[in-house]
């Protein structure tokens, strides 16, 4: 009996004591995660301006979104192109990296740093570089001219724009080949030994060892990378502010937009919740794979 | 002996093709050091001028002269010092408690922060922004500042829990036989032992803090709060046309995310393969 209370009191202690360390966290998921989620969904039905109290308006801002307003289908299509080539192409090219650098054993700590090394650079001193680079009188076309091609305008070109700033993001491939390389060093070297006996050359075993053992990483590497990239924001912020003719307003650029400079929050958070619903099957599916590493305990 | 040349041959592309890339990935840096250098008629020049003729220098002292550069610094380097003391005093209590004690809701709860790791950001921007603006902080680097001491972010406590997870029950246990309290057990057991991951939560918080450019956007508004990020923003708006100077200015903002990722780069690369979830 005494044994019993006295186990009870310890859970009860030891209950306390976890909650205490979590605690800063608890609030911070309280407060800027949840909160922020179910209030945004609140405001997305409303018209507010920021100072006056929101005012109930059903589902105009809907209603407005989806039929009336085809700048927001604009920016959405921005957003999905965008999403689609730079996430694809990453992907693909650091797939194709990452297996040539595991082959190559003798330095290729000095390629990996090289590859590596535009992730860790600030993001606004990046962008101005890459708006250099892209001037019609930029070393890209001096560079193009050099082989008598005459390079686009880029970024003041409506066709070129979007495909330039996917040209830019190739440039930080680096965060997703380390992702590989650690993923390919998992491999057991076993596998491949074997196949070796069975006389495979190198490109069977390819696909028949390194994809499928890589796939569930390069899934994950695909859906993190469409959440991180229907986010982009600072590129159109900073390089093309949206142009030119709208070419690069993504859904961000425009909630910010009607957000902060025109103090339509209730209209911005309506295409803030239907960017939330979108992705949030792809957050479930990258949940599972990662919990699925997780199960350390 | 053929089969030994194929071999050779092979090896010799996979390096060609190695070494091609590495220059195209360095070109740009190199530009952007090689324009910082230049006098403002060889910007644009053809044919390209790959190294200028002299080296400017003194676009540097002009560069840092023609805006507030040293103070956007030092507003920068503080919000990067608070925000790392925060994010290891707050995120290593949190995730200690996910790996080593025993409460109730804990795995809900942890797979919550998982998920926050892969929630798009559009849908808290608002929200977030009304209850800072509601309390007065707009203008203040308190929203900059009080997510870091409240468990530092997902990521944080994802990489030191794992950490922890690492370490043996048995230090804990005995510790806890001999009547220690769970804070003592966890300032003098656990966090000496556990530096190597501390620092790698402290790198991946100046990087982020370094680089961060929407949260200043949107909370700072007074110019004598900006940091590096919005300081040059603004620099760029008023000389568009002296890249030189630009370049100058980008080039001394990069250099100390360049310096650390030098003598770093094992735990930065090793951070990032982790949240690809290989271990």
């Amino acid at each position: 009996m005494a044994e019993r209370q006295h186990r009870k009191l310890l859970k009860h202690k030891q209950n306390t004591v976890g909650y205490l360390f979590a605690f800063p966290w608890i609030v911070n998921l309280l407060v800027f995660v949840l909160f922020p989620i179910a209030f945004s969904a609140y405001l997305s039905f409303t018209r507010y301006d920021g100072v006056n109290p929101p005012k109930w308006l059903g589902l105009t801002n809907y209603k407005i979104m989806f039929s009336l307003d085809p700048s927001f289908w604009k920016a959405f299509g921005n957003t999905l192109y965008y999403m689609f080539g730079s996430v694809f192409l990453k992907v693909f090219i650091s797939l194709i990296l990452a297996v040539i650098l595991n082959n190559a054993r003798k330095g290729m700590g000095v390629f990996r740093t090289i590859f590596f090394l535009p992730v860790v650079l600030p993001v606004v001193p990046v962008m101005f570089l890459w708006m250099m680079l892209f001037n019609p009188n930029g070393l890209i076309n001096r560079f193009l001219a050099f082989f008598g091609i005459p390079g686009p305008l880029w970024l003041n070109s409506p066709a070129w724009s979007k495909p330039a700033l996917i040209m830019m993001s190739l440039w930080g491939v680096g965060g997703i080949i380390v992702i590989f390389l650690a993923a390919l060093q998992d491999i057991p070297r076993n596998l491949y030994e074997a196949a070796q006996l069975d006389g495979a050359n190198s490109v069977h075993i390819f696909f028949r060892i390194t994809l499928p053992m890589l796939s569930p990483v390069i899934l994950f590497c695909i859906v993190t990378g469409f959440i991180s990239a229907s986010q982009v924001f600072a590129e159109a912020y900073i390089m093309t502010g949206g142009g030119p003719l709208e070419s690069t307003t993504f859904v961000n650029l425009k909630i910010y937009l009607l957000a902060f400079k025109q103090g339509d929050m209730g209209y911005a958070s309506a295409m803030a919740w239907f960017m939330f619903l979108i992705m949030v099957p792809l957050t479930i599916v990258v949940f599972r794979v990662f919990r699925k590493w997780l199960t350390i305990d | 002996m053929r089969n030994l040349s194929i071999r050779n041959i092979k090896i010799a592309i996979v390096y060609a093709v190695l070494v091609l890339l590495s220059i195209i990935f360095l070109i740009p840096l190199f530009w952007m050091i090689s324009t910082s250098l230049k006098s403002d008629e060889e910007v644009m020049t053809a044919p390209i001028k790959w190294i200028p003729s002299a080296l400017r220098w003194d676009n540097y002292v002009k560069a840092v002269e023609a805006f507030p550069f040293l103070l956007y610094l030092r507003n920068t380097v503080f919000l990067t010092i608070i925000n790392t003391i925060g994010t290891l005093l707050t995120g290593s209590l949190v995730a200690y408690s996910f790996a080593k004690l025993k409460w109730k809701g804990k795995r809900l709860l942890f797979a919550i922060t998982i998920a926050t790791m892969f929630i798009p950001g559009h849908v808290l921007v608002i929200p977030t922004y009304i209850v800072y603006s509601k309390l007065g902080w707009v203008n203040t680097y308190l929203p900059l500042i009080i997510p870091s001491w409240l468990g530092g972010g997902a990521f944080t406590i994802f990489l030191l829990r794992q950490f922890f997870i690492s370490l043996p029950d048995e230090i804990i246990e005995a510790a806890r036989l001999d009547g220690a309290s769970e804070l003592a057990i966890f300032t003098k057991i656990v966090l000496p032992i556990s530096v190597p991951a501390l620092v790698t939560v402290s790198i991946f918080t100046v990087l982020f803090v370094w680089n961060d450019f929407f949260g200043p956007l949107i909370y700072l508004h007074k110019s004598e709060l900006w940091t590096l990020s919005i300081g040059l923003r603004s620099f760029q708006q008023r000389y568009t046309t002296h890249w030189n100077l630009l370049m100058a200015a980008s080039t001394l903002m990069s250099l100390p995310m360049i310096v650390i990722y030098f003598f770093l780069q094992d735990k930065i690369v090793k951070g990032f393969a982790l949240k690809g979830g290989s271990h």
